[in-house]
């Protein structure tokens, strides 16, 4: 057999050998036989010495060719393998993949976080004040004259010493109000405490959001129109409000602010009562007394004020029936919210 | 629908008035749901309750025929009841059922309240067709007394529902504190008037007198007049006490008022009608000629008419017969001068008390009754004449009586309707709307106020509405009445370009992030604490108290955020969550000398184990370890320089595990095991790891901008380094020598293995580190690299004793 002939032998015996292997490990031990320094080829090109300088180039070349194509065929083939982790037949896609354990927001924080970014981006700064508040802060200045039966319902929590657990938000207004000049635009979020009889739909604890705005020439109009904006973002745009006159003594006119149920679009279900209507907020413009109270002087100033439920908007939101599991602290209740 | 935790949870009074009367006295023919909704729209918040036919089916009027004893049964009788065709044999439980009574009888097919279908049944061997219903029953009431016996003129066979009235619709008020005026069936007819634009004419019948004068029989003296400003009375005489006709008990029953007789029901009929209460005395047995309104005597005692006898003082407001007490101003009669079933004259009291007087008696007391509270609230003091003249009118129809010519009116001093300006533009101003004059005007006018023209409005407004009293009381009339949902929303933003937003609050954004980046859960706590539980956990701080508590569980306030932290773990812990990791941002409160302090904390517990289930390898446990990455992990996030814990002695943490927490110069919180004896106090068997941050110095321990450092430009050489110490060494201790001991040319130094036992002595262990060299400004040659490494291990072996480790 001629060297050529050897040589296409050996071509074509590698070839097959390379396409078929079906490891690493294989692979390398080919590329030894064939291309190592005790190789086939190698063996052939040392015979080489005995041919003429035309025989030595032709075939010279030719095993050059064959050297580089195999040598890459081979590396191919090696990244192909390598490529390929299906080989593996332990390997199981469906076992599951590490699992990042990932905690979760109470849904509480979830529905203040909402609420006040909404209300950050109409320009609101974030105030906030003690839970445990005096008369003065609580009541008297918020237009709650002592011995007055607007007090009466109010459940208040008292601590020794003549102070209270604060039953409402409003507060924070008459300590910003003091503390700034208008223009004032500011929501106080926070906690807030009632003593009344625990049941699914009431609980000592509850959290607010109050909201305040006072400037030289602010309107009903632009209650309504912020109210509006608020329950577009936090419901959805278009839907409808209704504004029934109520009575607060630290606004005049007040009113509460029902949202078309958003289960049911008005018509009537189980979540609004039968109603079509959901009661979400009070709100008002500020009464010149608060004005008064805090110095500012009521014919050069108007403002109005709302307040929300943290927890009703959270129960209506994900339909909990029941606002003690807010405090019950049960993480498989908490990780059903994000 | 309920009120919710809005700006104020104000006290509401629902009142039930039946449709029918506000429609027979306005003559406005809005339907049931009309009237509720422009009422609710306008401020006055109503309710429509109507009863459904079709719980009424198959339930007729009948004649118990015949009633004897159950044979098998003590307790039960056996009646036959008679709806003219058909006799049927029911089985009755009630006391009151007697023979010859008219029934309401449901019979099979009825299905009451849709809910309770009737039919026929074996109780105890006899069969029962049916049943003879209590108010309950049909849904009327919750009274389960006895069953309804109807009039005995009622005919039989007529449905339940056409005898009682059912099909005329209740309306629920609910009236807010400032609208007293709106507590009775007058006030919401003058509303109804303005909304719908119709007269009305509330002028009530006045009484024929006899030629007799009240004032020969009665004289009024009152001694505190500040109390009592005006106190009208009237003498009815030859009255026969008997129950009140039909009419007259379905429409207080509608109002949810029970009868009782004739001049109750008629004095209550006249308070729902005219909010004005009144009070009946037997004047045979008032023990004088003379009224007298004065403080009660401290000490002084009186029997109340629910037969409780009450210690009274000097801030009690009586009525009294000159020498003793007759009954308790504005809140209650008493005993020994109630009208009974052989009274024949009446002394009927219809009087105007101070709002803040009656407030006091009736705290004073503990006892609110109807009067107490349309007195608190403020009744017309101008109207209690025509409330009298009103009472004694129907007494004279109902009750027969003759009544005595004039009111007692003792009124020393009137009290004048208060005129209010209104500036036309003040309201479009505040409300942001375009309302003219007119509409103002005609609006004030119906709400029954008088006006005086001009570029302002002198505006007079009558005595039943104490809550105008200034102009903005005024602005509320009117936008309330043209309608809040007319009015026209601003689609602009207004305010202040700069609000700044305040690391207070993102701080505790970027706490929670990370935290549950970290894998754990945020809790709420109530911020309240049980006292034996938390003085157990912190005896050191004393709480703050609250002097009426919901419970013993709520009756302190928490002075650490721990408690919380425990309480959430011991709930998920006896509802089998066992691993838990939890976090909770909140206030603990101090005591100072003035407002208390109340310092926010981040609480984290650690509890079980700490990953997740993984087929590859096992999780973690929670110790202290797993803690302090976390802290080290907030520490980096929130840009604090290294965290340092150093044993101390802490309530709530096991002597042996706890530690102060510091950055820098800030003393961050606490961390540790929490003690076993406390977790048991909370039912907690497994061992829980927790840290207290304080919010505060997380905020002030910042860094501030820490200026950006060049990468390096030149490669690091790695030096790992096995070292066998004795046990007391800490690996902190000896990690910190190396850096120091690495000079300039180290640059970390990180622990990567602990080993004891196997070969090492058993007071020894094996640490082994790992350090990292580098220049900045040049590739390290490996002989400087060793020539630090050998000096390294020099001092280790002379400083700490340490032997390499093959």
């Amino acid at each position: 057999m001629s060297i050529i002939e050897q040589l296409q032998r050996i071509e074509n015996e590698a070839r097959n050998k390379v396409s078929s292997a079906k490891s690493v490990e294989e692979l390398e031990k080919l590329r030894v036989a064939y291309l190592g320094k005790k190789g086939e080829l190698t063996t052939i090109l040392r015979g080489l010495k005995s041919l003429s300088p035309e025989e030595k180039k032709e075939i010279g070349g030719k095993a050059n060719k064959f050297k580089s194509e195999i040598d890459s065929q081979i590396k191919d083939k090696k990244e192909q393998l390598a490529d390929n982790v299906s080989t593996d037949p332990s390997f199981d896609y469906t076992l599951p993949g590490r699992p990042r354990r990932q905690g979760h927001r109470h849904l509480i924080t979830i529905t203040m976080d909402e609420v006040t970014d909404i209300f950050q981006r109409m320009g609101f700064e974030i105030a906030a004040g003690p839970e445990i508040e005096s008369d003065y802060y609580n009541f008297e200045a918020l237009n709650f004259p002592p011995d007055h039966p607007a007090r009466d319902e109010q459940d208040t929590f008292y601590t020794e010493g003549g102070m209270v657990l604060r039953t409402h938000t409003s507060g924070i207004q008459i300590r910003e109000f003091e503390k700034r000049k208008p223009p004032v635009k500011i929501i106080a979020p926070g906690r807030v405490y009632r003593n009344e009889a625990v049941d699914a739909g009431h609980f000592c604890v509850f959290h607010q959001v109050e909201g305040f705005y006072a400037d030289s020439d602010v309107t009903f109009g632009d209650l309504k129109g912020v109210l509006e904006a608020f329950c577009y973002e936090l419901f959805e745009e278009g839907v409808k409000l209704k504004f029934r006159p109520s009575f607060f003594p630290f606004t005049e006119p007040s009113a509460e602010v029902d949202v078309q149920c958003v289960l049911c679009g008005g018509k009537g279900c189980s979540l609004c009562k039968y109603e079509g209507w959901l009661e979400i907020l009070g709100c008002g413009m500020i009464d010149p007394e608060v004005f008064k109270a805090v110095g500012y002087d009521p014919e050069k100033t108007t403002g109005y004020a709302f307040g929300m439920g943290i927890e009703r908007l959270a129960l209506l939101k994900y339909r909990v029936n029941d606002i003690r599991l807010l405090y019950e602290n049960d993480t498989r209740f908490i990780k059903q919210f994000r | 629908m309920k009120t919710t935790h809005d700006l104020s949870n104000s006290s509401v009074k629902i009142m039930k008035i039946p449709y029918s009367w506000l429609k027979e006295i306005t003559g406005v023919q809005w339907s049931p749901e009309e009237m509720e909704d422009r009422l609710t729209r306008s401020g006055t918040a109503g309710f429509v309750n109507k009863h459904n036919p079709e719980h009424f089916k198959n339930v007729v009027t009948a004649r118990i025929t015949k009633l004897e004893k159950h044979p098998n049964a003590d307790k039960l009788q056996v009646a036959e009841v008679d709806t003219g065709d058909t006799t049927f044999t029911v089985i009755c439980g009630a006391p009151n059922a007697a023979k010859g009574q008219i029934v309401a009888l449901a019979t099979p097919g009825a299905n009451l309240k849709g809910e309770f279908e009737i039919k026929e049944i074996k109780m105890r061997g006899v069969i029962s067709s049916g049943m003879i219903c209590a108010e309950d029953e049909l849904g009327l009431s919750d009274d389960h007394d006895g069953i309804i016996v109807f009039d005995d003129n009622t005919p039989i066979n007529v449905p339940v529902f056409e005898v009682l009235g059912l099909d005329d619709a209740i309306i629920d008020f609910e009236i807010t504190p400032n609208r007293p005026d709106c507590l009775c069936v007058d006030g919401i007819a003058r509303e109804l008037s303005v909304l719908a634009d119709k007269e009305i004419d509330l002028i009530k019948t006045a009484p024929v007198e006899s030629s007799e004068k009240a004032s020969d029989y009665i004289k009024v003296t009152i001694e505190d007049p500040e109390s009592c400003p005006r106190y009208s009375a009237r003498i009815i005489k030859n009255v026969t006490i008997s129950p009140s006709p039909e009419w007259l008990q379905r429409r207080l029953k509608d109002c949810g008022v029970r009868p009782i007789n004739n001049i109750v029901d008629i004095g209550n009929y006249v308070m729902l009608e005219m909010n004005q209460p009144l009070h009946a005395f037997d004047y045979d047995r008032f023990g004088s000629k003379e009224v007298v309104v004065r403080r009660a005597k401290d000490g002084e005692e009186f029997s109340t008419l629910d037969h409780e006898k009450r210690r009274l003082d000097g801030d009690i407001l009586m009525i009294t017969n000159g020498k003793e007490p007759v009954a308790v101003a504005g809140v209650m009669g008493g005993l020994s001068s109630e009208v009974e079933s052989d009274t024949t004259t009446i002394l009927l009291e219809s009087a105007y008390f101070d709002s803040s007087v009656i407030r006091k008696s009736r705290n004073k007391i503990g006892l609110s009754t109807e009067a107490s509270f349309r007195f608190e609230r403020g009744i017309d003091p101008n109207g209690t004449a025509t409330a009298a003249d009103r009472a004694a009118a129907l007494i004279a129809e109902l009750a027969g009586g003759e009544v005595f010519a004039g009111v007692v009116d003792a009124y020393p001093k009137a009290i004048e309707p208060v005129t209010v300006v209104l500036r036309p533009e003040r309201v479009n101003k505040i409300l942001g709307t375009d309302i003219s004059d007119e509409y103002m005007k005609k609006t004030l006018s119906g709400l029954g106020m008088d006006l005086e023209d001009g570029d302002i409005l002198n505006v007079t407004v009558p005595t039943y509405r104490p809550d105008i009293t200034r102009e903005v009381d005024l602005i509320e009339e009117i936008a309330r009445l043209y309608g809040l949902d007319n009015i026209e929303n601003t689609k602009t933003n207004k305010g202040p370009l700069y609000s700044p937003i305040h690391r207070r609050d993102t701080i505790k954004t970027d706490l929670r992030d990370l935290l549950t980046g970290f894998g754990f859960e945020e809790i709420q706590g109530t911020g309240f604490a049980k006292p034996k539980k938390m003085l157990r956990l912190e005896p050191d701080i004393e709480p703050i108290k609250i002097n009426n508590p919901i419970s013993d569980d709520f009756a302190y306030m928490r002075t650490r955020i721990l408690y919380s932290l425990l309480i959430a773990t011991s709930h998920n812990i006896r509802h089998r969550n066992i691993d838990l990791c939890l976090f909770e941002l909140g206030k603990v409160f101090l005591r100072t000398d003035k407002f208390p302090d109340e310092p926010e904390f981040c609480g984290l517990i650690m509890s079980g184990t700490t990953g997740a289930t993984y087929w590859k390898e096992a999780y973690g446990e929670a110790d202290l370890f797993e803690l302090k990455g976390i802290l080290d992990g907030i520490s980096d996030s929130l840009g604090l320089s290294h965290l340092n814990i150093t044993p101390a002695k802490l309530s709530g943490y096991d002597n042996s595990c706890s530690y102060t927490i510091s950055s820098g110069k800030y003393d961050i919180g606490v961390v540790g095991r929490v003690d076993r004896k406390i977790a048991r106090l909370f039912d907690l068997k497994q061992d829980c790891y927790a840290a207290e941050l304080k919010v505060g110095k997380l905020i002030e321990a910042h860094r501030g901008i820490i200026p950006f450092k060049p990468l390096p430009k030149f490669p690091a050489s790695n030096r790992d380094v096995a070292i066998i110490v004795d046990m007391q060494v800490s690996a902190g201790s000896i990690r910190k020598s190396i850096a120091e001991w690495g000079g300039e040319l180290i640059e970390s130094v990180e622990i990567f293995d602990l080993f004891t036992g196997g070969n090492i002595e058993e007071d020894k262990k094996s640490l082994a580190f790992s350090m990292q060299f580098r220049a900045a400004d040049k590739t390290l040659a490996d002989e400087e690299v060793d020539t630090v490494y050998r000096k390294i291990i020099k001092n280790l072996e002379q400083t700490y004793k340490a032997r390499l480790r093959e």
